[in-house]
């Protein structure tokens, strides 16, 4: 697939680096990414799992009186409970930042998108639920509970 | 070419007749206007009594009338507690709501009249406005993008200057702010309701008081207006925390707003009013005249708002519907959209002001866009835009985008804070120039996406 570059700048080591993001035409497309650096795929319209946990974050006591906007950013940030951790075991996120390749954290201050456009075609592994349709459905609000308090 | 020639004669004699007829009267002792009315009367119009006199402002409308035909093809109009109806220069259409209706009623006026207004200035008035009417019924009954482009060709066709000589023959009389002025936006940008509130109290050399404004839970006070053309009544709530002030205003008369929508840094930029403004010229025109106008640059005149429909005393916004494009770069995503509507699941995080629904206002624009990133277009949804609900940041303003720090450019980290910060500050829609289609205009709709956005799948 074809990805968008973006510079990055850490806010940790103040290192510049590029990364790919998905491009900013796409509509409920989106790349998750792990603390190890890997990346995966997800086409949110055609995963029943992320509608799955979209219904239920609804119901969170927490969501009560939310908008739909902050709706949403809750299952960003909460999605990537619902996938099957990374090849190192390291949990994907929606939401999260590139890792820099210098000192390995997450933690970025500024990024742009590169201009003149750079793209890279990538294959980008889809995400998967195997864990997560094990659960049952209690389990899994107790899940979705568990991270949206810690966020 | 020989039924012409039949028409024209038997009209030329309905003319005589109808001519005779009232002269006949008025040497009888009738006014004119009885004499017309008696004599429409007598030919099978229906007069409708709407109670509301022609004078006065405290109708909100009082002489915006209606004619229609009934199933059976008789003409009915309306009259005033005054007795006025055809021959005052008063009457309009207002609630004939078919361009079939408009034709009938503007054909029955030209028949009674014998077709020749020359000698009956009402009559000439009545079908000017039907004439209008008719034309710009024609324009509602067009698509959204040929309506919009009808509305913006006839505004400009005309010129800039002719433009003003218009508004100014028809005697717009509210006041005029020069958005071309920093100082008078950062003014309002500011949220400076005071100094606001002073220029307006300053320059409407009051003749009509409003009552309070309630402005986004702060009040403006009572603002003195000038030159209020219909009276001030039926006020439009609105349920919304964040009223709209420019809206406000035009629902209430013919203040020229300056964009104010509420007490904290929110403004509508000039351009964003002359989006609000293409029928303007028509409404004044027609002589529905709850008209805000707005000068800018050199001698441009535009309208901001103002009362298509007047009726129970109350004004609605003309024209503030209009279509934004969105092209899909996959049919899964256009039919979720046309499906589900906009989800805001599904908004990319990566865009230039963050999550947000994007829209251009012309689909060459979202193929700029799509050609620049290399996505291939799939669907094109034209979007049926009502901005009457939206509060607009429009960074196509100048002095507006410098007081957001935007200078446009590659998407950045800076690009997506503005997006947070414009939704926290009530901000539905960001307007801004395209990076990719030169003078091309995007919107990043933030909120409220079901509420402004109808999709229809275009191609």
């Amino acid at each position: 697939m074809k990805l968008h570059i973006f510079k990055y700048t850490c806010n940790s080591c103040g290192s510049q680096f590029k990364a790919p993001e998905i491009g900013p035409d796409a509509y409920g497309e989106f790349l998750l990414r792990s603390s190890s650096g890997s990346l995966r795929y997800l086409n949110a319209m055609s995963n029943p799992v992320y509608d799955e946990v979209s219904k239920l974050v609804k119901t969170l006591p927490s969501s009560k009186d939310k908008s739909d906007i902050q709706l949403a950013s809750i299952v960003r940030s909460a999605f990537g409970i619902a996938c099957d951790p990374d090849e190192h075991g390291q949990v994907l996120h929606m939401d999260a930042k590139p890792v820099c390749p210098s000192c390995e954290n997450q933690n970025i201050t500024y990024w742009e998108a590169t201009e003149p456009a750079e793209y890279v075609d990538e294959t980008v592994e889809p995400v998967t639920h195997n864990k997560w349709g094990e659960l049952s459905e209690k389990q899994k609000v107790e899940t979705l509970l568990k991270i949206t308090d810690k966020n | 070419m020989g039924n012409s020639i039949v028409r024209a004669g038997k009209a030329s004699a309905d003319k005589r007749e109808y001519n005779d007829n009232v002269e006949k009267a008025i040497q009888n002792g009738a006014t004119r206007q009885d004499a017309t009315r008696q004599e429409l009367e007598r030919r099978g119009v229906v007069f409708n009594d709407n109670g509301q006199p022609t004078t006065g402002g405290s109708s909100g409308g009082g002489n915006y009338v209606g004619g229609s035909f009934d199933d059976n093809g008789k003409l009915s109009l309306q009259r005033f507690t005054d007795g006025v109806a055809v021959g005052s220069g008063k009457f309009s259409l207002g609630d004939v709501a078919s361009l079939n209706n408009l034709r009938r009623v503007h054909e029955g006026i030209l028949d009674f009249a014998g077709r020749d207004l020359s000698s009956n200035t009402g009559l000439l008035n009545l079908s000017q406005n039907c004439y209008n009417a008719r034309v710009d019924q024609q324009a509602f009954e067009l698509s959204q993008p040929s309506q919009a482009s009808f509305y913006r060709n006839r505004r400009y066709a005309i010129g800039n200057a002719a433009a003003a000589r218009q508004f100014d023959a028809i005697g717009v009389s509210g006041f005029n702010v020069d958005l071309n002025d920093d100082a008078t936006r950062a003014r309002v940008a500011g949220g400076i309701a005071a100094q606001t509130k002073a220029e307006l109290t300053n320059i409407a050399l009051g003749i009509a008081s409003l009552p309070l404004l309630a402005v986004g839970g702060g009040v403006l006070g009572s603002l003195a207006f000038r030159g209020a053309q219909v009276g001030i009544r039926g006020v439009q709530a609105t349920s919304r925390a964040v009223t709209s002030f420019t809206d406000d205003v035009a629902r209430l008369g013919t203040v020229n707003a300056i964009g104010l929508r509420a007490p904290t840094a929110t403004i509508y930029g000039a351009e964003a009013l002359a989006g609000l403004s293409e029928g303007g010229i028509y409404a004044a025109s027609f002589g529905t005249v709850a008209t805000s106008t707005i000068r800018y640059g050199d001698g441009i005149v535009d309208a901001v708002g103002f009362g298509n429909r007047i009726s129970n005393g109350t004004t609605s916004l003309f024209h503030t519907t209009t279509s934004l494009f969105h092209t899909t770069t996959s049919p899964i995503a256009a039919q979720s959209i046309l499906d589900r509507g906009i989800d805001p699941n599904f908004l990319n995080p990566n865009s230039r002001f963050g999550a947000a629904f994007y829209v251009a206002e012309g689909p060459g624009t979202n193929f700029a866009e799509l050609a620049h990133d290399s996505a291939t277009p799939s669907q094109i949804l034209r979007m049926n835009f009502d901005s009457s609900k939206a509060s607009i940041l429009v960074l196509t303003d100048p002095a507006i985008a410098r007081a957001y720090n935007y200078t446009g450019g590659p998407i950045s980290s800076l690009t997506q804070q503005i997006g947070v910060d414009a939704r926290q500050q009530g901000f539905d829609v960001i307007r801004f120039y395209s990076e990719r289609d030169s003078g091309g205009i995007n919107n990043a709709v933030l909120a409220n996406f079901n509420d402004l956005l109808t999709p229809h799948l275009v191609k």
